[in-house]
């Protein structure tokens, strides 16, 4: 196994670097989905299963299909960036075309080199304190594990990362959670408002952008494309069902509600891609389904205290079934999080700023939508789809 | 009889990683996208279905089992759409090609 542990280091190490040294971008998230994946593999070697089904599915998958995302947007931006006010443009060539600009930065390769050496030096040193700092570290004050393991019948819950994250360590997942919340506002108000008149015109110049890049990541055709359809519609449901199954594996075995919840956003990713739009189309309700993890898991915290209790410690026998219910509560937010953050980043064109373009495509598309598959343009033709679906 | 199954097993999942690494030297040495789904597709299924059937004496339970076959299945149909997805997309792209 030992040989395979070394493979698994060396090939990590050429990925990261194969992040960092391509010139292009496509290629360095290609080969940061891998080190994603060798992550995993690392973690389970390491044997902690929670942390490896987690980073394959949030740090490979999710944070890989949104870095691609991103990329495909970018790349169509430029691509119609005539239309643009020079600041995107300015952001657009910083992002796109990074390593070009650093090359012109740089006087000559000398300078480079010398750059190089200074940080590979930098590199070295912090390597050699920090393996000094971990020969030298004092035994642990505290056997956590075995607190753990004391605490575990008490606890409502078998399996310990599950007890520590929603029982002993409650107050930092609740936290961790209320993050994930602000995170995904910020990013549903970083969305392109398409009300104010001198916005207009890069607004849609981004729909039209985003619209484009979805026509590359897959055909034009999603929604309509029949094998892609029904290949959906098998696995989604599957993907729903692993992820209730690993929310209820949370608690005897690894698994959870971050990992199911990036199941479920899996799954609408999925849909997504495929041409359904489905988040969009129920606004209210998602941003109600957003914050109800973190008001469900607050209620419980905080109505435990009219009982005398303090806050977020749950009632004798009831621990159980309340922290079942919070991470099922939980799953289904962060599912919806996670998605919402793919769905709805800035330029897409999604609601509300679209809404009236939707209306207009949908009256359009009413006429066009018998054309044959294929020759239709990229313009709005997913949403078009989505509407009649 | 256990060094027997011992033996096929070897034999499955030596031959199995043997298609990967066919699978994957096509990939690279291949000169366009057509054939490289060629390669890919065609050696990596090959592959995965003696890996997978050289693993399943390996299954603690018939759960696991069916969990590998679960796998194989999925792997399948994932990898013959994205095939088609990539191809029908060249296809659209470059109708003479």
């Amino acid at each position: 196994m030992i040989a395979f542990d070394i493979l698994l280091g060396l090939g990590m190490l050429l990925a990261a670097a194969g992040v960092f040294w391509s010139a292009d971008l496509f290629r360095a998230i290609v080969m940061f989905v891998v080190f994603g994946v060798l992550l995993a593999l690392a973690w389970l070697r390491l044997q902690a299963p929670d942390l490896a089904l987690a980073e394959a599915a949030i740090g490979a998958g999710l944070t890989g299909v949104l870095l691609l995302d991103t990329l495909s947007v970018l790349r169509a931006k430029k691509t119609a960036a005539g239309k643009l006010p020079p600041v995107d443009q300015q952001l657009l060539n910083t992002f796109t075309s990074t390593r070009a600009c650093a090359a012109q930065n740089n006087h000559g390769k000398g300078h480079e080199n010398l750059r190089f050496l200074a940080v590979g030096l930098l590199s070295l040193g912090i390597l050699i304190a920090l393996q000094a700092a971990l020969f030298m570290r004092p035994e642990a004050a505290v056997n956590l594990p075995s607190m753990v393991a004391e605490g575990i019948p008490d606890a409502g819950i078998e399996h310990p990362i599950t007890a520590v994250l929603l029982n002993f360590r409650s107050y930092d997942t609740l936290l961790e959670v209320a993050v994930l919340l602000v995170a995904v506002i910020i990013g549903l108000s970083l969305r392109i408002p398409s009300n104010s008149n001198e916005q207009q015109a890069p607004s849609s110049a981004l729909i039209g952008a985003r619209q484009a890049a979805y026509a590359g990541v897959i055909s034009e055709d999603g929604g309509n494309d029949p094998i892609l359809r029904n290949f959906t519609q098998r696995l989604i449901p599957l993907v729903l069902v692993t992820g209730g199954y690993i929310l209820w594996a949370g608690s005897t075995m690894p698994g959870g509600a971050f990992q199911a919840g990036a199941l479920i956003a899996a799954a609408g990713v999925i849909a997504r891609l495929a041409g359904y739009n489905i988040a969009s189309r129920v606004d209210q309700l998602l941003r109600f389904g957003l914050v109800l993890g973190f008001l469900v898991f607050l209620t419980v915290a905080a109505s435990v205290m009219f009982g005398g209790r303090p806050f977020l410690n749950y009632p004798d026998g009831w621990a159980g079934s309340l922290i079942f219910f919070i991470e099922a509560m939980l799953t289904f937010s962060i599912g919806l999080t996670l998605l919402s953050l793919f769905v709805h980043s800035p330029g897409d064109g999604a609601e509300p700023n679209a809404k009236s373009s939707q209306r207009s495509v949908k009256s359009g598309s009413t006429v066009g939508s018998d054309n044959g598959v294929g020759n239709r343009p990229p313009g709005n033709s997913g949403k078009a789809e989505a509407d009649h679906d | 009889m256990s060094l027997l199954l011992t033996i096929v097993q070897t034999i499955l999942i030596g031959t199995g990683v043997l298609f990967f690494l066919v699978g994957s030297i096509g990939l690279l040495r291949f000169p366009d996208t057509y054939t490289r789904i060629h390669a890919l597709t065609k050696a990596d299924n090959l592959g995965l279905g003696m890996l997978v059937v050289g693993l399943l004496p390996f299954a603690n339970s018939p759960q696991q089992a069916l969990k590998i076959l679960l796998c194989w299945v999925l792997i399948l149909a994932a990898s013959s759409v994205s095939a088609y997805l990539v191809a029908n997309k060249l296809q659209n792209e470059e109708p003479d090609a």
